[in-house]
């Protein structure tokens, strides 16, 4: 590889671990600009970039606003890699679909927000249905979208009884095979996690990530 | 018309006061700056406001006097300060304990009895009066009431429901008896013979974790002992969310987690009533001051609608309740005063808190923060007063943190870097045992000035901790929790002041309440990031003062009408609501005076 492109990646990289939001979308356009091609600058300078991040926030190096910032500079670039992407024909393949949101009666959704972002910038489709969000509303949504995975967030120990109740509810509907649930939130725990018969949980938005894509991996090749 | 002179003695004091032909002389004592307990608001009846006469020649005594010479003998030279009105020069003295006491500028008391509010007028919430009544009063509940009212001078009386239940207690056969009235309004009871000096009021902090109170003599407003115990809820659930969680998993839950704060309320009552050498009995009037959750729980109101968005609290003001319908062993006619809610999760606590430090009638742009669990905020602007809770969790009680520990003997209070390592005073001098809130806020502020800590949080160097003493250490885990805490107040803060179009350096003064070590150091309050950098004058530390604010409620009218406004005065803000508050919590995250500094909320 010529020096130059590859210069251009290094940059773009290192903008997303700084969290560098303005930065992130400009050097895009140069890398692209400079000849190379939207899936090289996702696979060589963005998803290495967005990984450098989550280890950052693994390490205690990183906190919420470094990481929510790498979030955001990842977003910033992938908006223009994307848009160059589809002027071409291609399409990036999903990652998988995730509907989340904050259960109701709670309104608490920085947590909420942390980790929609952390799964867009690693490659997932989300659709946020944001807070306070009925029981019914995630399995409609869930079905309507087409969603792989029911993310739920819950603040409170008297709101994350509606989590269970989500999952009640795929059961009851004969649905619980078709999507994978997975919890999270302050007072959650694994344990929680699994007696109310949830597939995945998650400690932090990094962990989130490792979370959704193993609840996948299982799955083989991912529809649109 | 020409001027009195008065010569006016008070402790070791001498001040020269004119007064207007005809004035009473506790008129002249207030406008002197000389306010005295009027125990029955001046209405000549408790013969309470006795000064002493030095020399001046003096009208002949007031009606009411000379009915109360019959009753009682007062000693010669003594009159009554609230209704002898001045004709001729004289020089009085005022006996110390009939003086209010002045204004308490500085309420940095950390430890309990200390922080003692001041008073703006006498006018316990419970006052005995003894009487002479006829066999024709006695005859009928109707008739009594009301040859009292008339007798006292009261606009209203009328029964209270819980002397309703048992109305052989009004009925006392002596020719004297004692009336005993609550808020000039409420006949409790008519006790036989005379005890009017036997009355006792209890200050309530029903707090989550911690049962405090003060018992206190409402004849003389004095205070006579303070204590606390754990609130034994803690069973049910470490904090106010899981008691809810509790209460509503079945019924009869309610039940026990009010039986639990019974309990705890009994042995504290029991044991400051041992130690001031008193009997519950005593005890006709509590102030509660507790969270929305405890007050709910304590009046066996449910509490599931405080569990979940909007968090709405079942009543704001609360009627006075007989603690005998509560469950309160006092005395069998003794009422409970609530201090009002302002919001789900800014509950008693706060109003009395308000309250306490006068904040709600003063001029000026303040704010008010309660380091406690919820960590709720008050700003004042104007004549309106915002209100907010945040989700600053327990990490400044040293809960959750790995070397964290509540403010007791042994705990870190006071840290400070100098010459190469921390420097540490504990509570009672004892071999450390963990930091408390002040201590843990000492650490940050000191890391970050002795580079240990970068403004991020992150522990610098490669290093994993913050070594403070021997054997204790802060992990990088531990800084992101008090990261998290400081942000949910810091945010708080901002939104507030952004939401009043107010910048911190308009604040007149801002008040930080709370149960910390003793040692808690403004300046390290601001370099930490905690509080703005305003002047240290400005900031003033009220300690408990809900439990403080519960000892005026129960001591001064005026609180009491303060405390009765404040939910009109209120407007609760949804912090988490708020459009901005994803990025002024992320930014909030930072330490250091560099959040405060950046003017774009």
């Amino acid at each position: 590889m010529k020096p130059e492109p590859n210069s251009h990646l290094q940059a773009l990289s290192q903008a997303i671990v700084q969290g560098l939001v303005d930065e992130a979308g400009p050097l895009a356009e140069k890398a692209l600009d400079a000849g190379l091609k939207p899936l090289q600058v996702i696979e060589q300078a963005c998803v290495p970039a967005i990984e450098e991040v989550g280890r950052l926030w693994e390490a205690g190096d990183y906190f919420l606003p470094e990481l929510i910032a790498g979030a955001e500079a990842m977003k910033a670039a992938m908006t223009v890699l994307q848009e160059a992407l589809k002027s071409s024909g291609q399409s990036l393949k999903s990652a998988g679909r995730v509907v989340i949101g904050t259960v109701e009666g709670d309104i608490h959704d920085i947590g909420k927000n942390m980790v929609a972002s952390m799964l867009r910038a690693s490659g997932f489709e989300v659709i946020d249905l944001g807070a306070d969000v009925k029981v019914e509303r995630f399995v409609e949504t869930a079905e309507r979208e087409k969603a792989d995975i029911i993310a739920l967030s819950a603040l409170l120990t008297t709101t994350m009884l509606n989590q269970k109740r989500v999952v009640e509810l795929l059961v009851s509907r004969g649905l619980k095979d078709r999507f994978k649930v997975m919890v999270g939130g302050a007072p959650v725990t694994e344990k929680f996690a699994r007696e109310i018969g949830a597939d995945g949980y998650g400690e932090s938005a990094v962990q989130a990530v490792s979370v959704a894509r193993n609840l996948l991996s299982g799955r083989g090749g991912k529809h649109d | 018309m020409s001027k009195i002179r008065v010569k006016l003695l008070a402790g070791d004091k001498v001040i020269m006061a004119e007064a207007r032909p005809g004035q009473t002389l506790s008129r002249v004592l207030f406008r002197a700056g000389l306010p005295i307990k009027l125990y029955c608001q001046g209405r000549g009846i408790c013969g309470r406001c006795l000064v002493e006469i030095k020399s001046g020649r003096l009208l002949e005594e007031t009606e009411a006097e000379r009915k109360l010479r019959l009753g009682r003998r007062f000693p010669p030279g003594f009159r009554l300060a609230c209704q002898l009105r001045l004709h001729q020069s004289l020089t009085v003295r005022i006996p110390d304990d009939l003086l209010l006491q002045p204004e308490i500028k500085n309420l940095a008391g950390m430890f309990p009895g200390s922080d003692r509010p001041a008073l703006r007028d006498f006018n316990p919430l419970v006052k005995k009066y003894v009487l002479r009544l006829s066999r024709e009063d006695l005859s009928a509940e109707e008739r009594l009431v009301s040859a009292i009212k008339s007798g006292l001078g009261l606009k209203q009386l009328v029964l209270s429901p819980a002397a309703e239940q048992k109305p052989k207690n009004v009925g006392a056969s002596r020719r004297q008896s004692t009336a005993v009235i609550y808020d000039d309004r409420l006949l409790l009871d008519l006790e036989a013979g005379r005890s009017d000096d036997r009355i006792l009021g209890l200050a309530l902090d029903l707090g989550t974790t911690t049962v405090s109170a003060r018992l206190l003599d409402l004849v003389k407003g004095k205070t006579l002992t303070s204590a606390s115990v754990a609130n034994l809820q803690a069973a049910f659930g470490a904090d106010l969310i899981s008691r809810i969680a509790f209460s509503v998993e079945k019924p009869g839950n309610l039940k026990k987690l009010q039986q639990a704060a019974l309990k705890s309320i009994a042995q504290l009552t029991a044991s400051l009533a041992r130690e001031a050498g008193v009997k519950p009995k005593w005890i006709y009037a509590v102030c509660l001051a507790g969270n929305a959750v405890m007050n709910h729980i304590l009046l066996n109101q449910p509490v599931d609608s405080l569990g979940r968005a909007p968090f709405r609290p079942a009543f704001l003001c609360h009627d006075p309740v007989p603690a005998s319908e509560v469950g309160l062993k006092l005395n069998p006619q003794a009422m409970v005063f609530i201090s009002p809610n302002l919001g789900g999760f800014v509950g008693g606590d706060i109003s009395a808190g308000l309250v306490y430090t006068g904040l709600p009638d003063k001029p000026g742009n303040y704010l008010y923060v309660d380091l406690g669990t919820n960590g709720e905020i008050a700003l004042k602007k104007g004549k309106k007063i915002l209100v907010a809770s945040t989700a600053a969790g327990p990490a400044f009680e040293g809960s959750g943190i790995s070397c964290g520990q509540p403010a007791l003997p042994g705990a870190i209070e006071y840290v400070k870097w100098s010459g190469g390592s921390f420097e540490y005073r504990t509570i009672g001098r004892k071999k450390p045992t963990g930091l408390c809130g002040s201590g843990l806020l000492g650490v940050l502020a000191e890391s970050l000035r002795a580079g240990w800590l970068l403004p991020s949080g992150r522990i610098t160097a490669g290093r994993s901790e913050v070594p403070v003493a021997p054997g204790l250490a802060l992990s990088q885990i531990d800084i992101r929790k008090l990261q998290l805490a400081l942000a949910a107040l810091k945010s708080g803060m901002r939104l507030l002041l952004g939401t009043a179009g107010l910048d911190w350096t308009e604040l007149d003064g801002l008040y930080l309440a709370g149960v910390f070590g003793s040692s808690i150091d403004p300046g390290q309050c601001i370099a930490a990031g905690l509080l703005p950098p305003l002047p240290r004058r400005k900031i003033i530390f009220a300690g408990n003062a809900s439990l403080a604010g519960a000892e005026l409620l129960l001591l001064s009218g005026q609180a009491r009408k303060s405390a009765a406004r404040l939910p009109l005065k209120v407007q609760h803000i949804s912090l988490a609501g708020q459009e901005n508050f994803q990025g002024e919590f992320l930014k909030a995250l930072s330490l250091g005076r560099r959040y405060w500094r950046a003017n774009d909320v």
